[in-house]
């Protein structure tokens, strides 16, 4: 048996394996998407799927995805043989990551001539062709190809009807296809470095190490659900939706050491909009905030999922089912960590934290000046919500994952200019601890083409939450030429034109009179608040001159502490 | 034996023919959907080893038997001739290498014989799902309009291509249908394979290259003869079509030159952006030279031998050879006007065979889910009235220059919650002239389910009436009514429980001046109510 040391550092080595699968995806990528927006995840398995590690940058959703598709490829292939140097591929919704964009590609690893892990990347790829759109869609098959569980390369060798069918039906196959053999790269160098682990420690296979890893994780998770006070708790959050607003119903209780989530009641699934959510993904997204308040020490793995279950009834927003449109489905689980917390304030209420102001993706799809085509994705975020200890955060990405592309590298690839990128004044929900401030984005279109531009705003209609008190953020929006607009389908965005994003702002936690002096002027003087706005929520009585006089004091004796420096 | 006698051809010919048939028979009897089965959108054409059209089932759309060579072509070039072996069908639905859109499948198998490929049966097939969304005008490029296929085998020696099936089966909403169609065109071809062999067997052939090239040598030879009887000279012609929302030009500039014929589209409109109705040069090529074969050889069967002197250039990015991935679903909307440009210009070259502008068609279909029909996709093809010529007059709803037959009202009651309200003929829709366009239709359909139901339709000439030639009227331009209102614009939209859709499809052109219409015409169209006195009175006083 290994001892604790050694499991520790056999552990850690796992984890480093797959941060070196993720570095080099970056650095080999083609895309923006993967390369810039960091829009993917890596994971290693053992022989029969178990996650046991996931790269540092990894979003946590895909950790608890993956390994479920790979069970499920694992079952299709089962009287089939696999071969060293054979790839997996799929994008079935159902199957993989729930919606088209996100390719699942899973590889074996070989030692002493039997599998003794399979390693796997998901990532966003920039095209599936399939229609321009993103909410509006009656169906998946609009949304474009998808691919069901496949052998990619099959004893090294490319598997040319998957490769051609892939390349003849995006718009960019260069960037996709270019992506996925990065992937499969990335995966050559997992698979020699695990052989390198397993002979460093003369171990034959990754059976113990795999067990004892799950095991130790569920166990802690176990105990730490068993300190928590035994009571039913309700939630309730109403979103805007696309079309139509939906309604998400959460009941949670322990029973033997394991956390229910129940969704029963929560609205049903749309066929008009592409907001559903299949179960993959709702699942995985509600296992990462339970698992941040319990057990946030312990590095994602398997064993952390066994005790959290989920009930959702099937044809609902949060377990939808085939053909129904999916592509934007983010815009229904990124309600579910607020919802999650929401139902926690009550048994856990040191450990919550407040709605964040979420994503708004963008997308911009045209042909230069010299007409060659580009497809550039933005992430960009809201502020974060509160806690109860700290204010929520500036723009960054929650609950998901990815990095905001530069605006360099936007401007570089497509004809866009980032007029202005900036922190809103007065936006935070207040709070004892306020939440994030939101951001205002402005592209103009400097090309002489129209852009086909697509947007997929959220928390137009109910911002994001506070909690225990705390206000809500401001409401987003979304302004094209000087006047909101409501509608998302794919813009036509005209040479010349204007587009803002106005991304929402973070909830509070705890009352606002509580808030301290201290961080009141801090935000002050760091331009947060208007002195004004100030003195309404918090009901002070600050004036403009005197603040005016502290902003000067606080960049003097920065500077001073400089030269003293 | 290595003589052929004209018996020995014309008996060989019309037995090609008559296998082709068969499988055009059996193709009805066993497919799955409607629009292969009901509205016939589909064709059977043999290829000789050289990728060169030999003949074609009866029923078949004369375009695809022009287009099918060059696909043939195409696709031995992407997958290697070396590469085939008995047992292998192979299949594309790419616009740019097969006939233009998406639906369109072509389904190729090489008959071996004697472990050499002879010949090759191909059929075209509109089949009813391709993935994509679910619009038809309204896309901003083929990759919004569905799955495409390159160039691969969708059988590998008798055996189904797994993964092709797979990516087939997985990425359209009606995999019964589709697949079903599939593998029913697979059997017609085996059985097609068999009917070749009996064929070869009975003549003593080891392979047909000499029947091959004398059917294409007779035919060419009459196309030359043909071609040299007309007025040598260039002839131009404009004329505006619908298009959509914005109308479009085309302009063609026709050179007979002797025993060549030269047509060049240059001038014509643009590309369009983000709607559907661009055309592949394939599909101009074979719309260009369905006319010529009807006025100078239409008791010959189709062959390539009928189209080699006739050459097509059209610059490219226009809208008659678009680029790629432009979108190219509706390209019939402008295809269609085609055979109106040419005879337009020929006019007087084709004297008798020249044909006034037809009513078009107006590709119609519902699809949805409901308790009773479960999940359905349903076609309807009509037709408009298609033109007169100069000594006859244009028939009656009827499809021209395509295919297809008309869905029975009965097969659309039953699959899908509609009910057809109305079908009937429009007096007085039809272009006057000496001889009169035919008559257009008027059909109201209303959805009698408690389900909303999607609604897809394309009309044509709901601007640009069908035009009448040498001094004929023009036929009457068509309308589509949504619940009384009168729709310009063509995105699906729903359709409610208790909607009504009434859809008034245009007349075809006249022919000749409508004083010279003898008296007795006149009191016919009057008996069989085709046109009112009021009507009699204003065109022929």
């Amino acid at each position: 048996m290994l001892d604790p040391v050694s499991l520790e550092i056999i552990w850690q080595r796992l984890i480093s394996i797959s941060d070196e699968m993720d570095n080099s995806t970056i650095r080999t990528s083609f895309s923006t998407i993967v390369g810039e927006s960091h829009d993917f995840g890596c994971v290693l398995m053992d022989e029969v799927g178990n996650g046991l590690s996931q790269a540092k940058w990894s979003p946590p959703q895909f950790c608890t995805m993956l390994p479920r598709t790979a069970r499920i490829i694992l079952e299709k292939y089962k009287y089939q043989k696999i071969n060293d140097g054979d790839v997996f591929i799929t994008n079935d919704p159902w199957i993989g990551s729930t919606h088209l964009p996100d390719f699942n590609v899973i590889s074996p690893v070989f030692y002493k001539k039997k599998v003794v892990a399979y390693v796997g990347t998901v990532a966003h790829v920039s095209d599936v062709g399939g229609h321009l759109g993103d909410l509006e869609a009656s169906d998946m098959f609009m949304e474009g190809l998808r691919v069901m569980p496949n052998k990619f390369y099959e004893k090294g060798k490319i598997n040319g009807i998957i490769e051609e069918f892939i390349a003849s039906n995006c718009r960019v196959p260069d960037l996709v296809l270019g992506d996925l053999k990065a992937i499969v790269g990335t995966h050559k160098i997992a698979q020699k470095k695990i052989i390198e682990l397993l002979s460093d420690y003369k171990l034959n296979n990754l059976k113990e190490v795999s067990n004892r890893i799950r095991n130790l994780s569920t166990e802690y998770l176990q105990k730490q659900i068993s300190k928590l006070p035994k009571k039913v708790t309700e939630y309730s959050l109403k979103c805007d939706g696309y079309l139509e607003e939906f309604e998400l119903k959460l009941k949670m209780f322990i029973k033997n050491n394991n956390l229910i989530f129940d969704f029963t009641g929560s609205s049903k699934q749309q066929w008009h909009s592409a907001i559903n959510a299949a179960y993959a993904i709702s699942y995985s997204t509600l296992v990462y905030p339970v698992k941040c308040m319990l057990a946030s020490k312990i590095p994602n793995n398997d064993g952390l999922i066994v005790p959290i279950k989920m009930v959702a009834p099937e044809g609902s927003i949060v377990n939808c089912t085939f053909p129904a449109p999916v592509k934007a489905r983010a815009k229904v689980i990124k309600h579910i960590p607020p919802l999650v917390f929401g139902a926690f304030e009550k048994i856990l209420p040191d450990q919550v934290i407040s709605a964040a102001g979420g994503i708004f993706p963008i997308h911009f799809v045209g042909k230069n000046d010299d007409l060659k085509h580009f497809a550039v994705h933005m992430l960009p975020h809201g502020g974060l919500g509160a806690m109860k200890n700290s204010d929520g955060k500036y723009p960054s990405a929650y609950p998901h994952n990815s990095i905001v592309t530069p605006s360099e590298i936007i401007e570089s690839k497509c004809p866009v200019k980032v007029v202005s990128k900036e922190i809103i004044v007065d936006s935070c929900g207040a709070g004892k601890f306020r939440g994030g401030p939101g951001q205002k984005i402005v592209f103009k279109n400097i090309g002489k083409n129209t852009i086909t531009l697509t947007i997929r705003p959220d928390m137009i209609k109910y911002p994001a939450s506070g909690l225990s008190g705390g206000s809500d953020g401001i409401n987003g929006s979304v302004i094209l030429n000087k006047k909101k607009i409501y509608d998302f389908k794919p813009i036509e965005w005209k040479s010349g034109e204007e587009v803002s994003l106005i991304v929402p702002s973070g909830g509070g936690y705890g009352d606002p009179k509580y808030r301290s002096e201290k961080d009141i002027i801090n935000d002050l003087i760091n331009g947060i608040y208007n002195v004004e706005t100030v003195n309404k929520i918090y009901k002070k009585k600050y004036r403009k001159k005197d603040i005016e006089r502290m902003k000067i004091n606080n960049i003097s004796s920065v500077l001073n502490n400089e030269t003293t420096i | 034996m290595n003589k052929y006698d004209q018996i020995d051809i014309e008996i060989q010919w019309q037995r090609l023919i008559a296998i082709m048939d068969e499988i055009d028979n059996a193709t009805v009897k066993s497919s799955f959907s409607t629009i292969v089965g009901e509205s016939r959108d589909f064709a059977c054409i043999l290829v000789d080893s050289q990728g060169r059209s030999l003949c074609q089932s009866s029923f078949s759309p004369p375009n695809f038997c022009v287009i099918l060579p060059r696909t043939v072509k195409k696709v031995l070039e992407e997958i290697g001739v070396d590469n085939i072996s008995e047992g292998d069908v192979l299949v594309t639905n790419d616009p740019w290498v097969g006939t233009g859109h998406l639906p369109d499948h072509v389904i190729m198998t090489p008959i071996f014989y004697k472990r050499k490929i002879v010949a090759f049966i191909g059929t075209v097939a509109h089949l009813s799902d391709v993935g994509g969304h679910n619009g038809d005008i309204e896309a901003e490029d083929v990759f919004t309009e569905g799955i495409r296929i390159p160039p691969s085998k969708l059988y590998n020696r008798y055996s189904e291509n797994e993964e092709l099936f797979n990516i087939i089966n997985t990425n359209c909403r009606v995999p019964d249908l589709v697949l079903g169609d599939l593998r029913a065109i697979y059997g017609t071809h085996i059985l097609g394979i068999s009917r070749f062999k009996d064929f070869l067997n009975d003549y003593n052939l080891v392979n047909i290259e000499i029947l091959s090239n004398a059917i294409l040598d007779l035919s060419d030879n009459h196309m030359k003869r043909k071609i040299k009887e007309l007025k040598n000279g260039t002839y131009d012609y404009n004329l505006a079509i619908d298009g959509y929302i914005e109308k479009l030009y085309l302009k063609v500039s026709i050179n007979i030159n002797d025993s060549k014929i030269y047509i060049d589209y240059s001038g014509s409109s643009k590309q369009v952006e983000n709607v559907a109705i661009n055309c592949v040069y394939n599909t101009t090529y074979a719309s260009s030279i369905y006319p010529f074969k009807c006025a100078l050889a239409s008791n010959i069967p189709n062959n390539e031998g009928l189209f080699k002197r006739i050459d097509v250039k059209v610059p490219l990015g226009c809208v008659l050879n678009t680029k790629f991935p432009s979108p190219v679903q509706a390209r019939a909307k402008v295809t269609n006007n085609i055979n109106q440009l040419l005879f337009g210009a020929l006019t007087d070259v084709f004297k008798e065979f020249s044909q006034a502008g037809s009513g078009s068609i107006w590709p119609f279909s519902f699809s949805g889910t409901t308790k009773k029909h479960g999940k359905f996709s349903t076609h309807m093809l009509p037709h408009g009235g298609r033109g007169a010529m100069s000594v006859l007059d244009g028939l009656n709803p009827i499809a021209f220059p395509h295919n297809s037959t008309v869905t029975p009202i009965e097969i659309m009651e039953t699959k899908a919650p509609i009910m057809i309200v109305e079908k009937k003929l429009i007096p007085d829709s039809c272009g006057a002239g000496k001889y009169r366009g035919g008559l257009g239709q008027s059909i109201i359909i209303r959805n009698i389910g408690n389900e909303t139901i999607k609604a897809r339709l394309r009309p044509d000439k709901i601007f640009c009436a069908p035009q009448g030639l040498n001094k004929g009227q023009n036929g009457k331009v068509g309308v589509v009514k949504h619940n009384q209102k009168v729709l310009t614009k063509f995105p699906i939209f729903d359709f409610k429980p208790s909607d009504i859709i009434d859809l008034k499809l245009p007349g075809g052109g006249g022919h000749g001046d409508p004083l010279k219409r003898s008296r007795k015409l006149i009191d016919d169209d009057f008996n069989k109510g085709y046109c009112t006195k009021k009507y009699i009175i204003k065109n022929y006083k």
